[in-house]
């Protein structure tokens, strides 16, 4: 069995600690969800596990390997947050964009067209193969996102905040279609402020405020912060 | 044709055909990075290293060359340091090169025709020898580009998930710096080191306008890169014009026809 295990993680940004001595394991095949208020530091944890940031102190590995080495095997996929990202505005078709990841690998024309074909229709997405992705909704743009990392089928797939500025008819798409993925033996780690809706898919939530506060299942998270003022802070 | 008649416009159009199939390969890859300032500015460190190497008695494209390439390494070094500022260090290392360059260009005994050649372009006086050797870094560029495309591309898309993917997107920027000096040096000849940036930029940008996926928008760009030099320098030889401004001017027009087309097109 594979997992992700966080051992006494820092990250400094400046004068400031941002994570503080965090230390998590992350189960192979679980949906995972990260919460926790504004600037509490769940994008930089989200950015440590995929490796764009180097922890100040601490270790990450991923099935045993560093971060560096999990890149490198293909184990990992991000989705960033869409908007204000130079992705959605990219003067390419849908399904170039979902290409993307295969022509890295070095696979054939006629497969990759195929596989970047059965990735849209899976998040509904085919009839716009060839639409350019700057055309399209945010919803859609971020369907497209997560169809690329379909395609590419990483063993770990990081997101971050996949239904921001998306409505919820969207998102709860988004969020099944994720747990589908989970079923299906891929590992996701969102995260999300959309917390009642991620909770009903999630296996695990870890709520993060520098240091981990909550760790533990999404149930259990629900009731043990309902009426708190975090639970106010992070809308849950 | 008369005007194949003669052998220097034979050697401007080798030349000039050679650096048009280079420009839009680069300034697509540029446009898309919004990199657009890139080209212009090291057009302006060319110069400077032209003027320098002119003080030091050397081959003046090859003191732009050495000079471009360290100025585009040294750029994407502190663009690392300082990712959300690129514009800004793009600037510095601009103004500073203008500066050298005039400098230099007020202590060389370089005539000042020869300046101007660098400066507004000399396509009417390539060498064979000069041809061979656009020809040389043109044949390197096309390869790298032909065998990095994957990677150029999907760094171009969007860095985060291109690192996570496990893509060397440090090693890959580099490179894309170092071959874009390397194509302002080599289209220096062509359109002058003022307007190099703009056969770069302005193929690609009328391209955009069909609204096409990358692929395609690359090839409509080469389209008409070939197209502004052929009719420009054809527009130069019979109405006396300078070429450089003459193939600019011509790309300028397809982007304004190419603008009314789609507007046109859009309203329907």
């Amino acid at each position: 069995m594979g997992e992700i295990t966080v051992a006494k993680v820092q990250f400094n940004y400046e004068q400031d600690t941002v994570i503080s001595e965090v230390s998590l394991t992350i189960p192979e095949g679980d949906f995972t969800v990260i919460v926790g208020p504004n600037g509490a530091g769940k994008t930089t944890f989200l950015r440590l596990i995929a490796g764009l940031l180097k922890p100040a102190s601490g270790q990450i590995t991923i099935d045993g390997y560093s971060v560096s080495e999990a890149q490198q095997k293909g184990l990992l996929h991000l989705v960033p947050q869409i908007y204000n990202k130079n992705a959605a505005q990219f003067p390419a078709t849908c399904g170039e964009i979902v290409e993307l990841g295969l022509r890295i690998r070095g696979m054939g024309r006629a497969e990759r067209k195929a596989k970047a074909h059965e990735a849209l229709a899976q998040v509904g997405m085919a009839e716009f193969t060839h639409r350019r992705i700057g055309d399209l909704s945010g919803g859609q743009q971020q369907r497209v996102m997560i169809a690329q990392a379909l395609a590419r089928n990483p063993k770990y797939l990081l997101l971050d905040e996949p239904t921001s500025g998306i409505d919820f008819q969207v998102s709860a798409h988004i969020f099944q279609l994720l747990r589908s993925l989970c079923d299906k033996g891929m590992t996701i780690i969102m995260v999300t402020h959309d917390i009642e809706d991620a909770c009903k898919e999630a296996d695990q939530v870890i709520c993060i405020d520098r240091h981990v506060c909550y760790n533990g299942d999404s149930q259990g998270f629900l009731k043990s912060h309902k009426n708190t003022p975090l639970a106010w802070h992070i809308g849950g | 044709m008369d005007i194949f008649t003669y052998e220097f416009m034979q050697r401007a159009f080798m030349a000039g055909l050679i650096v048009a199939l280079m420009c839009p390969l680069i300034g697509t890859f540029i446009v898309i990075k919004r990199q657009s300032l890139l080209s212009e500015g090291l057009g302006h460190v060319a110069f400077a290293g032209v003027t320098g190497a002119s003080l030091l008695s050397i081959y003046p494209p090859l003191g732009a060359a050495i000079l471009t390439v360290l100025t585009a390494i040294g750029i994407e070094l502190v663009r690392r340091r300082q990712n959300q500022y690129t514009d800004m260090i793009l600037a510095l290392f601009f103004y500073t090169g203008l500066a050298l360059a005039v400098i230099f260009a007020t202590m060389t005994k370089m005539p000042s025709t020869g300046l101007l050649n660098f400066l507004f372009g000399s396509i009417l006086t390539v060498t064979d020898t000069d041809i061979m050797t656009i020809a040389g870094v043109a044949v390197v560029v096309a390869l790298t580009v032909y065998f990095m495309y994957s990677k150029l591309l999907f760094t171009a898309f969007d860095e985060q998930i291109a690192v996570t993917a496990g893509i060397a997107v440090g090693r890959i920027n580099m490179l894309f710096a170092i071959l874009t000096a390397l194509v302002v040096v080599m289209g220096m000849t062509i359109v002058g080191i003022l307007l190099i940036g703009a056969l770069m930029i302005v193929p690609v940008a009328a391209a955009h306008l069909w609204r096409r996926g990358f692929g395609q928008t690359l090839i409509i760009s080469e389209i008409y890169s070939l197209a502004s030099v052929s009719l420009g320098l054809l527009g130069a030889f019979e109405y006396d014009l300078a070429p450089g401004g003459t193939i600019v001017l011509v790309a300028i027009l397809g982007y304004a026809l190419t603008f009314a087309v789609t507007v046109a097109r859009d309203r329907k």
